[in-house]
């Protein structure tokens, strides 16, 4: 707390700090410049990932064609200008890392919870500004980390980004397995490191600082969604280093947590005892929450701007939260689907089926929920408004397919095929990235005082809405027709051989959605510094961070911390002048939109707007 | 339809809950798209209009908790009977199901069928030398009549129970046609038992792919060749297979049968000594020809 009172005592002498450029850009406490490394570290990570998948789209597409730019690029992982099957593999288990852990991660939850989880409860700073530096300094220091192992001579791990083992323990395996196995396994645990100091801090910030009046049930979607994806990372991460942990003990000090009855040619392994399937059981317990770690804020984000953009309450904001809780805790017991055909006991399988299935449920309100807030809305298209409806559709149809491949029975036949490839790339590859966008796009302002230019976002949402699905819903039909994934070639097989059309339509999909990102990467750094000039509340929006300064001055207010009156959602209400009411604006202010509902049985406050009704709308008393 | 055609009898079953599936979520797929772009044209900005304030509707918000929780559960029970009928089948003592192991290393599977005993043999891991590959225990009576085969042949419409194994790491034993995927796990044996119900040559027929083959995939990252690792799988008559059986060859050399303190049958002066091994097992085979039921 005391960095936070400081705060506020100094907070009108702001103008004589004196920062240098390495505390303020670099080694910086401050929120919101934190928020702005996240972001700026998970666009390149996420830029990088998107190369890698499609130098091996292009690999997929054209396995027998000889490219010498790639030689040029890749040296000897690409001799002859092919890429060798062995470097394929660790482009797939780079790519799915990155995206997974830097980008969808790190990248949207350490912007996200840091720039607004303060200035959407109202408070100065982060509980403690010291561990959110050391949480960003951790993450640069595994992406660093994982990247180096391009650089080493027996290349990145190439085990897929799950990491099985005896595959990722034994360098005899593959030679990903070697250092670059060690490499990724550090970079894992200082990662991990960064997301439980970001978890700790969201949590109490959100627990501990909230402003006058902000009491849980105003608080907006995307701190409740910031909040429990906090405690489900705070839950599962750990699980995730000790997996990790005892896997650099059998790959290191030859233990046997992992490992058991294994012959490489005809050299026994002396490790015994030991089970593979136990990573998987420790991998999942983190590795299926982190896909609604990765989903949550996205729906937040998503849920606030749709709410803005309707200029509608969300629809059954309750039932948004208690989905969201819901999701949280289901979330901890179905990690089993994803190991259906593992072996694992049967009655396992039947159990984790039906919590699987249970998820369903909360993630369909969610979906009929936003549906119901677009019905009769004053929807404004703002670049931020359509991708978060990019994100609505791209959930619906990645969901869907969660319900085939949570049956056990379906599974067997989908299971580590293209199916799964498609199903996961919709849910939570492209909805995280469309309601991350959406975020960027609508926070903007927030970040850099600038709007981002319109016409390039919509050429940019466009492009990617349509690439994203040429590219994704093709790969469920390889994936029914029994291709399996992490493949190097379709070329062995001759069944096979008639998905080579749709390939290079998914690589060529591929391209022009990479190269569609080049406009938002052109519009994003272009307009921190020569963008239009944004007024202090561009969306017409209700929540507490547009109430600072277009300035974003350190500790974010000039003067008090606003107190909270209303929920968040106040757009449209009949009888106020305006369509929209801020939180900071008490109910004494808006006599003519007051609903007896408002005052959550105060009766009081319903005394008085029952006199002010008499004398100025009688009929208002009826209800 | 989108899958190719079921050549199993659980197969079928999932084949039908699938297209259940398939229609359900197709239906909830446009639905939903529909309303969504639906509502985002007709809800556009219009400056004249002021948007309905509409914060929550019980009533309706029960409705769709409830009715997918309805559905969900329809699936889950269907889907959690089908899947206890998959993987606990009743032992019919008189009607045991084929017995045939197979075994992954990077790159390749092995095949290993019963002799006539109808039981293949144990292994252990630490008996594997450059001929014995699969470090099968030939001190185990029943390992000595066990036979090689490079390709996995079945006979249509009986039940056949793989037991799968792995000598290094994690594969997946995956043949879509018969909706089969398991693991293969090093130290940890897995089962799978299904009958197959159409033979290769009416595959062809039906799908007029006169080169139509069933495939055994590995579908687990496993490491280099991970996308070349197949086996053909033939589906034949019962006359056809129990044919081919009697073509294949023991495991058991006579190599092997030194190194396990076997005595190596008597070898007939004129002949080399693997040929000598084939010839002395031949009798075996047509011993199980009689016992097969
Ligand atoms: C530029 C857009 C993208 C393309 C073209 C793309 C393409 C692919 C393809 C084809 C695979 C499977 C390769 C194989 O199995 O052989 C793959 C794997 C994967 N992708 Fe992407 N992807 C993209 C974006 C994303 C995003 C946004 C995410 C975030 C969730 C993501 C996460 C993953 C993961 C987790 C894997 C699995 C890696 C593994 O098998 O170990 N991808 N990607
Ligand atoms: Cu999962
Ligand atoms: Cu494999």
């Amino acid at each position: 707390m005391s960095t936070i009172s400081t705060h506020d005592t100094h907070h009108d002498d702001h103008g004589h700090h004196h920062e240098t450029f390495l505390t303020k850009y670099v080694f910086s406490q401050d929120h919101k410049m934190i928020a702005k490394q996240f972001l700026i570290t998970g666009i390149i990570m996420a830029v990088i990932a998107m190369i890698l998948s499609i130098l091996f789209r292009i690999q997929l597409a054209w396995p027998d064609q000889n490219f010498p730019l790639l030689e040029q690029l890749l040296g000897k992982w690409a001799e002859g200008g092919r890429i060798k099957p062995d470097f394929y593999l660790a482009l797939v288990t780079i790519h799915g890392t990155i995206m997974v852990f830097f980008v969808l991660t790190a990248g949207l939850s350490g912007t996200f919870s840091n720039l607004l989880i303060p200035l959407q409860v109202g408070a100065r700073d982060m509980a403690s500004p010291f561990l959110n530096m050391l949480s960003y300094w951790f993450f640069f220091a595994a992406c660093v980390i994982m990247m180096s192992s391009f650089f080493i001579q027996t290349g990145p791990a190439s085990a897929g980004w799950t990491v099985y083992p005896p595959l990722s323990a034994v360098p005899k395996a593959i030679p990903g397995s070697g250092l670059g196995m060690t490499l990724w396994l550090i970079s894992m645990i200082l990662f991990v490191a960064s997301s439980l100091m970001g978890g700790i801090n969201y949590v109490s910030t959100i627990l501990n600082m909230r402003t006058k009046g902000m009491d849980f049930w105003k608080m907006p979607l995307t701190i409740w969604a910031f909040f429990l994806t906090a405690v489900l990372g705070i839950l599962s991460f750990p699980v995730l280093v000790a997996g990790v942990v005892l896997l650099i003990f059998d790959r290191s000090v030859g233990t046997s947590f992992y490992l058991s009855d294994m012959v490489f040619g005809t050299q026994i392994m002396p490790n015994e005892g030991g089970s593979p399937i136990l990573w998987q059981h420790l991998f999942w317990f983190l590795g299926h929450p982190e896909v609604y770690i990765v989903i949550m804020p996205a729906m937040g984000l998503s849920s606030e701007i749709i709410a803005v953009n309707s200029r509608k309450p969300i629809f059954g904001y309750h039932a948004m939260v208690y989905s969201l809780i819901g999701i949280t805790v289901l979330s901890l017991i179905v990690w089993g689907h994803h190991m259906f055909v593992t072996g694992m006991n049967p009655f396992l399988g039947g159990v984790f089926m039906i919590t699987t299935l249970i998820i369903a449920v909360p993630s369909a309100v969610k979906t009929f929920n936003w549906l119901a807030t677009l019905w009769k809305g004053n929807i404004r298209f703002t670049p931020g408004m359509l991708f978060a409806i990019g994100m609505v559709s791209f959930f619906i149809s990645g969901g869907l397919t969660g319900i085939w491949l949570g049956n056990a029975t379906l599974d067997i036949n989908l299971h580590d095929t293209y199916f799964v490839v498609a199903h996961f790339h919709l849910v939570m590859g492209s909805a995280a990235i469309f309601g991350m966008l959406a975020g960027v796009y609508h926070w903007f302002p927030k970040m850099f005082g600038r709007l981002m230019d319109s016409k390039l976002a919509y050429l940019h949402f466009w492009v990617t809405f349509v690439c994203t699905y040429l590219v994704f819903f093709p790969l469920h039909f390889l994936g029914l027709d029994g291709v399996p994934r992490r493949y190097y070639a379709f070329t062995e097989f001759e069944f096979m051989h008639k998905w080579m059309t749709v390939n290079k339509l998914v690589t060529w999909s591929a391209i022009v959605a990479g190269l569609a990102q080049v406009a938002f990467l052109f519009n994003f750094f272009y307009s921190i510094f020569r963008g239009k000039r944004a007024p202090q509340n561009p969306w017409e929006s209700n929540t507490l961070e547009w109430t600072t300064p277009v300035e974003r001055i350190h500790g974010n207010w000039p003067g008090e911390i606003p107190t909270v009156h209303r929920w968040p959602y106040d757009y449209s209400k009949p009888g106020a002048e305006s369509d929209f009411i801020p939180q900071t604006v008490p109910f004494s202010e808006t006599m003519s939109s007051n609903l007896f509902h408002d005052f959550e049985g105060n009766a009081e406050a319903e005394q008085i707007q029952r006199e002010w009704n008499a004398k100025n709308d009688p009929s208002k008393n009826n209800e | 339809m989108i899958l190719p055609e079921a050549a199993s009898e659980h197969g079928k079953k999932i084949d039908q809950m699938f297209e259940i599936t398939l229609i359900l979520t197709s239906i909830v797929f446009i639905a939903t798209h529909i309303v969504l772009f639906i509502f985002t044209y007709i809800y556009r900005y219009n400056k004249a209009r002021k948007a309905y304030y509409y914060p929550h509707n019980n009533m309706i918000e029960r409705i769709w908790t409830i009715v997918p929780a309805l559905v969900l559960t329809v699936l889950v029970l269907m889907g959690f009977l089908t899947w206890r009928s998959i993987f606990h089948k009743v032992e019919d003592p008189n009607n045991k199901p084929l017995s045939v192991e197979v075994t992954s290393s990077q790159f390749q599977w092995d095949i290993r069928y019963p002799g006539k005993d109808g039981i293949v043999g144990k292994k252990n891991y630490k008996l594997v030398t450059s001929t014995n590959n699969l470090g099968i225990d030939f001190s185990d009576r029943n390992s000595q009549d066990d036979l090689v085969a490079d390709e996995i042949v079945l006979p249509v419409n009986k039940a056949v129970r793989f037991t799968l194994g792995s000598k290094d790491v994690i594969h997946s034993f995956y043949m879509p046609h018969f909706r089969i995927q398991l693991n293969t796990v090093p130290g940890m044996p897995t089962y799978f038992e299904f009958t197959p119900t159409i033979t290769t040559d009416e595959m062809k027929a039906k799908t007029g792919d006169p080169n139509f083959h069933y495939v055994l995939l590995c579908s687990k990252i496993c490491g280099t060749n991970h996308f070349n690792m197949q086996k053909v799988v033939r589906i034949v008559s019962e006359k056809e297979y129990e044919e081919w059986l009697t073509n294949q060859k023991p495991y058991l050399t006579d190599d092997l049968r030194k190194a396990f303190n076997l005595p190596v049958p008597v070898t007939e002066p004129a002949k080399a000594a693997d040929t000598t091994a084939t010839a002395s097992v031949k009798p075996s085979i047509e011993n199980q020809l009689a016992l097969k039921k």
